[in-house]
């Protein structure tokens, strides 16, 4: 009787592992996603997002084929996001649209110059204080009026390795409200930094030719300098 | 019971053993896929710099052939077209340059080179346009200009035909690493023009602050009469225009100028979120209550420009004004809360960095000469002397010529001495407010 208990309860296990290996094999299937095989404005939504980011380089058609779906999944290993190339509440949160309902993106949207700084703003400094948040939107503007970097601001944001948060993908959140009022006021010409090129939290950097520049103002986490 | 679980446990075996080496071959295939996937991207990554590369080269070529004929031109005509050339050429080597991966700390001189070239181009196509060519000096830094041109042509070529050009990715880490092949990159010369992005405009003086000293407990004291908060010191900053900075218990914030103690911002929450455009009569009493404020602040007289509304202000543009002459150069901003009917922000320093008398000349055209002279498809509604920013040195006495052509609002600077167009802005209205492109 106990050798049949043993047996029981190991047969229990290789079961358990068996349906847990299985359910690992086999993408979620959860409700309201959109994946291969979908069709419509929510996928041409998806796609549209995607191509601005430049994590798709295929037609915006509606259709989820497969190079959508290796674009979702391209989306989401750089968003720190599961890649199984399907457009969950998670991942269209972070492609900021909602999904059914017929609402798709009335929640997220904006391309123009003012929201991308937001959303650089948000990935940046969203801890901050608000003058530290229009602070960082002062210096990105600070720069495209300098000649030494882009003329733009999209230009400045995208050059290479210029933010972390494009490195790695967190540029792509939906701004808060707050950072969207930042990016407004330091559109408008509010400059805490008063004409500042570069910021930095010194607990975060070694880098040895920032820290050797002189610094201008602090603000929260970040100080600020030329 | 035994002979069920004799059975059944194979099967459960045979079932896991099965199922692992599905997800093998799925991992393999992921990970075989995954590399495939790696290695386009790389290739494309790889063309890119390639052609950027090529874009640059190509752009420093055509640059020097320009500023080559640049040297044989005479006529008006062709200097403005060579020059509209430099002008393009250097963008489209911008945003080569834009595309390399390069650190920052690297491309920065190669940048701001090709960002000057193409501002200076554009200041002497403007003076050529106007009927002046460029001078003895000109002529010389535009050969000179050529001449580093050659050089770094000569680099980028180097780096292409040697399978040398950078191909590792800049990240945040390596974005301030200056690097050590200076080989590459010849010095280059210091520009003498007044475009917006020379050395001269970028290192102006604050010509509106009083030449005195503050301390930080004067600053306080200044702060403190300014009032709206428990004003706490946070600290220096360090900028073109030193200031002494403030906050508030509820998120305000304010400057004090540490020459002259002027207040150079201020800033607080505001306590509505309306975005929707005012009334008119809601627009009339915000612009009373900046304006009062203004009086009361001691700017005087200003002249009201334009506003937008977000967040729950609305934020109105004031301009200085001289015997009659709006000073576009001497801008304040001024932020009234909707909900409070308060200012609760300014934003001085384009005020401080230009508010100064000037020496105007008495204007050689009367407001109905320059009315003639703006394009006869426009209605002028208003006409008014104003002095412009043609860059951040050089200003321009004008006659503002308010008109309209098919329902859009423009604003046409007709030069008050020679009658030449200098600047059309369209006045866009939009729902957050009249913007002026």
């Amino acid at each position: 009787m106990e050798r049949i208990k043993h047996f029981l309860r190991g047969g229990r296990f290789v079961l358990a592992v068996i349906l847990l290996l299985l359910t690992l094999a086999l993408p979620a299937a959860a409700d309201a996603v959109l994946k291969k095989g979908s069709n419509g404005d929510e996928v041409a939504t998806v796609q549209r997002k995607l191509k601005q980011w430049g994590y798709y380089d295929g037609a915006v058609d509606g259709i989820f084929g497969s190079r959508t779906e290796a674009a979702v999944r391209y989306f989401q290993r750089k968003n720190g996001l599961t890649p199984d190339g399907v457009v969950g509440p998670k991942t269209a949160a972070a492609l900021g649209i909602s999904l059914s309902g017929g609402e798709s993106g009335q929640s997220g949207g904006g391309s123009g110059d003012v929201y991308l700084l937001a959303q650089c703003i948000h990935g940046e400094a969203r801890g901050e204080p608000y003058k530290g948040q229009v602070a960082v939107g002062a210096v990105i503007l600070n720069r495209v009026r300098s000649s030494a970097f882009p003329n733009s601001i999209h230009g400045v944001i995208y050059q290479r390795g210029a933010f972390s948060v494009v490195s790695d993908g967190q540029i792509n959140m939906q701004p808060n409200d707050t950072a969207l009022k930042a990016a407004k006021d330091a559109m408008n010409g509010w400059d805490p930094t008063g004409g500042c090129l570069y910021y930095y939290n010194p607990k975060k950097t070694t880098n040895a030719w920032i820290l050797s520049r002189p610094v201008k103002l602090r603000i929260g986490q970040h100080v600020f300098c030329k | 019971m035994k002979r069920f679980l004799t059975g059944f446990v194979p099967f459960l075996l045979l079932a896991a053993l099965l199922a692992t080496g599905i997800l093998y071959t799925e991992s393999q295939r992921t990970a075989e896929s995954l590399q495939k996937e790696n290695e386009a991207l790389l290739q494309r990554v790889q063309s890119d710099t390639e052609n950027a590369a090529r874009t640059l080269s190509e752009a420093l070529n055509d640059l020097q052939s320009d500023l080559r004929k640049l040297g044989a031109a005479a006529s008006r005509g062709q200097h403005v077209r060579l020059l509209a050339d430099v002008w393009r050429l250097s963008g489209v080597a911008g945003s080569a340059l834009e595309s390399l991966p390069v650190s920052h700390t690297d491309g920065s001189g190669l940048m701001q080179f090709l960002t000057r070239i193409g501002d200076y181009a554009y200041a002497l196509l403007q003076s050529a346009e106007e009927g002046t060519l460029p001078t003895a000096t000109d002529a010389e830094q535009l050969q000179k200009i050529g001449e580093q041109c050659a050089a770094l042509q000569k680099a980028v070529d180097g780096r292409i035909s040697n399978g040398t050009l950078p191909t590792d990715p800049v990240t945040p880490q390596t974005y301030y690493t200056a690097s050590a092949e200076k080989d590459a990159v010849p010095a280059y010369p210091t520009l003498l023009y007044d475009g917006p992005f020379s050395e001269s405009s970028e290192n102006a003086e604050p010509v509106g602050l009083p030449e005195r000293t503050v301390s930080e407990a004067e600053a306080k004291a200044i702060a403190s009469a300014a009032g709206g908060a428990e004003w706490r010191f946070d600290g220096i900053c360090e900028s073109a225009i030193r200031t002494y900075d403030f906050s508030g218990p509820n998120g305000e914030s304010l400057s004090v100028t540490e020459r002259g103690g002027k207040i150079l911002y201020r800033m607080e929450p505001p306590s509505g979120d309306k975005n929707d455009p005012p009334s008119d009569a809601e627009s009339r009493e915000m612009h009373a209550i900046a304006s009062a404020y203004l009086e009361s602040a001691g700017y005087g007289t200003m002249h009201p420009s334009y506003a937008q509304y977000y967040a729950g202000c609305v934020v109105l543009n004031y301009a200085a004004v001289q015997d009659g002459v709006v000073l576009y150069s001497d801008l304040v901003k001024v932020y009234v809360d909707r909900e409070a009917g308060r200012v609760i922000g300014i934003d001085a320093r384009n005020y401080w960095s230009h508010h100064t008398h000037r020496e105007l000349e008495p204007p050689a055209l009367t407001a109905e000469d320059a009315k003639n002279a703006v394009s006869t498809e426009l209605t002028v509604e208003a006409v008014t002397l104003a002095l412009i920013p043609k860059s951040n040195v050089r200003e321009v006495l004008c006659y503002e010529c308010k008109g309209t052509l098919n329902d859009t609002f423009f604003l046409i600077y007709i030069n008050a001495q020679t009658g030449v167009e200098e600047e059309i802005f369209e006045v866009i209205n939009t729902e957050e407010g009249d913007l002026i492109v």
